[in-house]
C-alpha cells in the first residue's frame, strides 16, 4: 500500500521536523543567553595589580572594581597578613582590571559602599599623571575605609555634645527670672514699635517739623532763591549791612 | 508496641523495596541507554509529545509566573524605592528556581502520568509480557527513549521557560513600573551568571531522570485491570512531585554550599 507508507513517511519527517526546530530554537536561546550573561572576566583579558589595606571593611571575592565610577574589573582574592616591616596586620586585596583600564600612579585607592545593601567595591580615583601607569603586579597603596564602629562613636560622642548644648539652653530658657525680663524687654519693644508708627503717620501727614520738611517745598524753594541770589550777588556773603 | 515494630519494619521494608525498586530501573536504563540498537524513531516520537507538545502550556505558567513575580517583587521594592532589583529578582527566581521547577512539575503532571498510564495498560493486559516472549526487552523498548527524550528535552523546555518569564517580568518592568527596555535587559543579565543558568539546566535534567524512571517503574508494576493503572497514574504523579520539591531542595542546598 503505497498511500499508507507515503503517510508514515510524511508523518515520521513531520515529527522530526518539529522536534528539530524545537530543539534548535532551544539551542538558539542558550546561546543567547550564554552570549549576553558572558561575564567580561572570561572574554577579556586583563592585568592583575594589588592594594594593601590596613582594614578591608568586609570586602569580598568578586567584588567590582570601579575606576572613576565605571565597571572595569573585580577583586579576585583577599589575604589578611602580618606585615613585620610595619609590626601591624594588613590586608592584601588582589585584584584584576582590564587593559583598556589606565590606572595612574597617583591614583587613590579606596573601599567604598554601593546602594541600599551595602555592598562594599573597589573605588579607584585616577590621579592626572597618565605617563606613570601602573603595570601588571604592581602594588597600589591603599587608603583605609573608616570603620563603621569609628563613625558611629563618632556619631555619639557628636550626639552627645549636642544633648549638653540642648540641655544647657533648656536651663536658660527655664529660668524664671530671665524669662519675665526677655518678657519685659518684648513689651518694651512692642510699645516702641507702636509709638514709632504713630510718629511715622505723623510725618506721613506732613504734621509737625519733619512732616513739614518732607512734605512741603516752602523750605525748598527758599533755599533755592537764596542760593540764586547768593550766585548773582556773591558780594552779599561778605556784605554786612551797617547799623 | 509490638505492633507498632512490626508495621514499622514492614513500612520501611516497603519503602526500601520501592528504592531499590526504583534504582534497579535506573541502573537498567542507564546501561540499556547506551547499548544498541538505537530506537531513534520512538526517542523523536517521546520527544514531540513531552518536548513539543508540552511548549505551549509551559509557556503559558512561566509568562505568568513572570509577570506574578515581578509585581510581586514590586509591591515590596517599591516601599524601598529600588524598583531597579525586581529585574534581578525576577531572573534569578526563574533561571535558578521556577524554571526548572514548574516546568518539571508540568511535565511530571502531563507526560509523567501519561507514561505510566500507557507502560501500566501495557503491563496489566500482558503486552510488557508479550514483549519479553518476542525477545525483545521492555526496559530497552519502553523506557530508554522516554528516559532519554527527558533528560534532553527538560532541559530545553527549562530553556524557554526562563525566556519566556523573563519576558513576562519584562513586560511588566518596562510597561506598568516605567523601567526603560534596556534598563531592564541590561540588569537582567549583569544578574545572571553562568552557573545560575546551568545549575538551572542540570536540575531539570535531574527532573527528567525523576519523571522517567518514576513514571515507568510504577507503569511497570501496576497491577489489577484499569483501576490499577488508575492507581498507579496517582501514585507516579504524586511520587514524582515529592521528589522533584526533595530533590530542588537538596540541589538548591548543594549549589548554595558550593557556591559560598
Amino acid at each position: 500500500m503505497p498511500s499508507l507508507r507515503g503517510w508514515v513517511v510524511t508523518h515520521k519527517a513531520k515529527i522530526e521536523a518539529r522536534v528539530g526546530i524545537f530543539v534548535f530554537v532551544g539551542l538558539i536561546i542558550l546561546v543567547y543567553f550564554v552570549i549576553h550573561i558572558g561575564d567580561l572576566k572570561l572574554l577579556a583579558s586583563g592585568y592583575n595589580l594589588k592594594v594593601y589595606f590596613g582594614f578591608a571593611n568586609g570586602i569580598k571575592i568578586n567584588a567590582p572594581v570601579r575606576v572613576a565610577g565605571v565597571d572595569a574589573g573585580e577583586v579576585r582574592d583577599i589575604k589578611v597578613f602580618f606585615d613585620p616591616g610595619l609590626e601591624k596586620t594588613r590586608v592584601e586585596v588582589s585584584f584584576w582590571v582590564k587593559n583598556d583600564t589606565k590606572i595612574p600612579k597617583d591614583s587613590q585607592v579606596m573601599i567604598n559602599t554601593l546602594g541600599i545593601l551595602g555592598e562594599k567595591y573597589l573605588e579607584i580615583l585616577p590621579g592626572s599623571d597618565y605617563s606613570n601607569l601602573f603595570k601588571d603586579g604592581d602594588i597600589l597603596p591603599g587608603e583605609d575605609p573608616v570603620s563603621m564602629e569609628e563613625i558611629g562613636n563618632l556619631g555619639r560622642r557628636i550626639a552627645l555634645k549636642l544633648e549638653e548644648g540642648i540641655g544647657s539652653l533648656n536651663g536658660l530658657l527655664g529660668d524664671k527670672e530671665l524669662k519675665d525680663s526677655l518678657r519685659g524687654t518684648i513689651a518694651n519693644l512692642n510699645e516702641m514699635s507702636e509709638k514709632i508708627n504713630i510718629t511715622l503717620d505723623k510725618i506721613n501727614k506732613g504734621e509737625g517739623t519733619v512732616g513739614g520738611f518732607i512734605h512741603s517745598d516752602n523750605i525748598y524753594q527758599n533755599l533755592e532763591a537764596l542760593s540764586a541770589d547768593l550766585k548773582a550777588n556773591p558780594w552779599k556773603l561778605l556784605y554786612r549791612p551797617k547799623e | 508496641m509490638r505492633y507498632f515494630f512490626e508495621l514499622l519494619g514492614e513500612k520501611s521494608a516497603v519503602l526500601f523495596d520501592y528504592i531499590g525498586g526504583v534504582f534497579r530501573l535506573f541502573t537498567d536504563t542507564l546501561l540499556y541507554s547506551f547499548k544498541p540498537p538505537f530506537k531513534g524513531d520512538r526517542i523523536l516520537q517521546q520527544s514531540q509529545r513531552i518536548g513539543v507538545d508540552s511548549l505551549f502550556i509551559v509557556s503559558i505558567v512561566a509568562v505568568f509566573t513572570g509577570i506574578i513575580l515581578a509585581l510581586q517583587t514590586a509591591y515590596q521594592m517599591q516601599m524601598l524605592s529600588s524598583e531597579i532589583y525586581i529585574a534581578n529578582i525576577v531572573a534569578l527566581s526563574l533561571v535558578r528556581e521556577l524554571g526548572p521547577v514548574l516546568t518539571a512539575l508540568i511535565v511530571a503532571g502531563r507526560s509523567g502520568a501519561g507514561i505510566t498510564a500507557e507502560i501500566g495498560t501495557m503491563t496489566v493486559t500482558e503486552q510488557v509480557d508479550a514483549l519479553y516472549t518476542l525477545g525483545s526487552n521492555p526496559v530497552k523498548y519502553l523506557v530508554v527513549p522516554k528516559f532519554l527524550s527527558l533528560i534532553t528535552m527538560l532541559p530545553i523546555l527549562t530553556l524557554y521557560a526562563d525566556l519566556v518569564g523573563i519576558f513576562g517580568g519584562y513586560f511588566i518592568g518596562v510597561h506598568r513600573l516605567g523601567i526603560t527596555s534596556n534598563m531592564y535587559l541590561t540588569l537582567t543579565f549583569e544578574a545572571l551568571a553562568f552557573k545560575d543558568l546551568f545549575s538551572g539546566l542540570l536540575k531539570a535534567f535531574v527532573f527528567g531522570i525523576i519523571i522517567s524512571i518514576v513514571g515507568c517503574f510504577e507503569g511497570l508494576r501496576s497491577s489489577g485491570g484499569a483501576e490499577g493503572v488508575g492507581k498507579a497514574t496517582t501514585t507516579s504523579v504524586v511520587i514524582s512531585f515529592v521528589s522533584i520539591i526533595a530533590a530542588d531542595c537538596l540541589l538548591t542546598f548543594i549549589f548554595y554550599v558550593l557556591g559560598q
